[in-house]
């Protein structure tokens, strides 16, 4: 076929919803209204999903001003208008949201309260939590801002009936955390390597061992090494790592900065199974100089089965009641048009023949 | 331009419909053009990018002609009738968020020599409207649109 346009996706307003903020309104992610028929729309393929991710709303937004992030403060843009991973988040009544929700209770997976930087997130945030709890039973998650938060406010989110914390740790090196949520010109609101540690470490107390997460994002400058590292870190913890691969928002401060390329994502992807499920230690790896990954030491036959499992591909999010995929985020680090970086469901013969290749184990194999 | 509406979806009853696909045709001096009915901008999600074969490209009904993508979803865009593609409107190729402007007047192609038996089997008026509104019924228990 000979294709004759080429460009950048722009989303327009569907519909005009006037609104307010948090906690009567909060905004849904764009698979999240259209699985609660608040918009119209489909997925490419058939799945069940039922992951609903909620986010704080405030006129003047997050105070962060993170460099890929799309509610940076320096963004261009006012927060109404601003897109997160890339697309519109609907602006929802926040007791309309949570009818609706007890309506299709059924068929709702897991929700998340994705909070903002701001001195009313956590105020806010339980508020919507108490809602959500009075009339739906639904596993809930929240995605915190750690520097709103201590130890007692976490407590709070336990009691309010929170099973889950999520930390967006992101970049995974002290450095690179800095670098990108710091040192940044309209200044770090609080953002700091050690008050994110603090949080992730209180948080596991409260809510025990693996039942919090850190969100660590391949493509933010860091080494495959640096990933390896951090996974085992979490790992000693019971702190699940759940992977995003970078994906540039437009106008951000990383708009123009190359995602990983498929070959690398799907090789961290399988070195992170390798290393939560089959107990791969350091010396079951070889890195470069530069801390790229070049060698898996072990069965070429038992790294294949781990691959052909195909979950080792499939999207990190907090489960569901039964412990199946909760929180499944699809098309949420890549275009419907690309393939798939984090599946949304387990990948079929076909999805796993394209991965197969795309992993191109070949010489990365070193049998012992 | 003569619009029926019930609920949220309209049909211009001035255009005509092909029996598969959520297109309207609307007669030129030469072929056809063909855009999207108020279905075909809503049951995919928002559109935001497009892709065609080239002019001159012949295409048999049923047949993609090109893709789209929305948020969520990408897929093949089916000739709603064989022909030879003739002009592609680049402006809303380029600016998607034309089409929800003014879906019925905003085309994407315009196709020619379509076969006489595919125009006389094209719906108009009452049937058009009719088979409009039982498709809405049917995406509706996909579960595909808002409620």
């Amino acid at each position: 076929m000979t294709t004759t346009v080429g460009v950048e996706p722009k989303f327009r307003p569907r519909r005009e919803i006037v609104g307010g903020t948090s906690p009567e309104y909060v905004r849904i992610s764009a698979a999240s209204a259209m699985a609660l028929s608040f918009r119209s729309g489909r997925f490419s393929r058939d799945f069940a999903f039922g992951g609903i991710n909620l986010l704080l709303n405030y006129e003047d937004g997050c105070r962060s001003d993170c460099s890929y992030c799309g509610l940076a403060r320096t963004r261009p843009g006012s927060y109404e208008d601003k897109s997160f991973i890339r697309v519109e988040w609907p602006l929802i009544e926040t007791d309309v949201l949570v009818d609706r929700m007890a309506e299709k209770a059924e068929t709702l997976t897991r929700l998340c309260i994705s909070m903002v930087t701001s001195p009313f997130a956590y105020r806010d945030t339980l508020e919507i939590t108490k809602r959500i709890r009075r009339k739906v039973t639904t596993p809930l998650s929240i995605l915190v801002a750690p520097p709103t938060l201590n130890r007692t406010k976490l407590e709070g989110f336990a009691e309010a009936g929170v099973d889950m914390i999520g930390i967006g740790l992101d970049a995974v090196t002290e450095e690179l955390f800095s670098k990108h949520r710091t040192d940044v010109p309209a200044g770090g609101a609080g953002l700091s390597w050690d008050k994110y540690w603090s949080v992730v470490r209180d948080s596991r107390e409260i809510f025990g061992p693996w039942k919090v997460n850190c969100h660590t994002v391949v493509g933010l400058g860091e080494t495959d090494e640096d990933l390896l590292e951090i996974f085992w870190r979490l790992a000693w913890m019971e702190v699940f790592a759940y992977l995003f691969c970078f994906n540039p928002e437009p106008d951000s401060r990383l708009g123009e900065a190359p995602k990983s390329t498929i070959r690398r994502w799907r090789r961290i992807q399988l070195a992170k199974r390798l290393v939560e499920e089959h107990g791969y230690s350091r010396g079951d790896f070889d890195f470069d100089a530069s801390g790229a990954l070049i060698g898996i030491r072990g069965a070429r036959v038992a790294v294949e089965d781990v691959v052909d499992e195909g979950i080792a591909f499939m999207t990190n999010g907090c489960p569901g009641e039964s412990g199946e995929p909760g929180c499944t985020r699809p098309y949420g680090s890549y275009r419907p048009s690309e393939q798939f970086r984090d599946f949304p469901f387990m990948p079929d013969v076909v999805d796993l023949a394209a991965i197969r290749g795309e992993l191109d184990l070949g010489q990365l194999i070193t049998e012992e | 331009m003569s619009l029926v509406v019930r609920g949220s979806y309209g049909i211009d009853t001035e255009l005509w419909y092909p029996q598969e696909g959520d297109y309207w045709l609307a007669p030129t001096s030469s072929g056809y053009r063909v855009g999207f009915d108020s279905l075909g901008l809503e049951v995919n999600g928002t559109l935001s990018h497009f892709a065609f074969v080239g002019v001159g490209t012949r295409v048999n009904q049923g047949d993609p002609m090109g893709t789209l993508e929305a948020e969520k979803f990408v897929g093949p865009i089916s000739a709603p009738v064989s022909g030879v593609i003739s002009a592609l409107n680049d402006e809303a190729l380029a600016q998607p968020s034309l089409l929800y402007r003014d879906p019925y007047r905003t085309w994407l192609v315009t196709i020619e020599e379509v076969p006489k038996d595919e125009v006389s089997a094209l719906l108009t008026g009452d049937a058009a409207v009719n088979h409009f509104f039982e498709r809405v019924e049917e995406y509706r228990r996909m579960g595909v649109l808002a409620q």
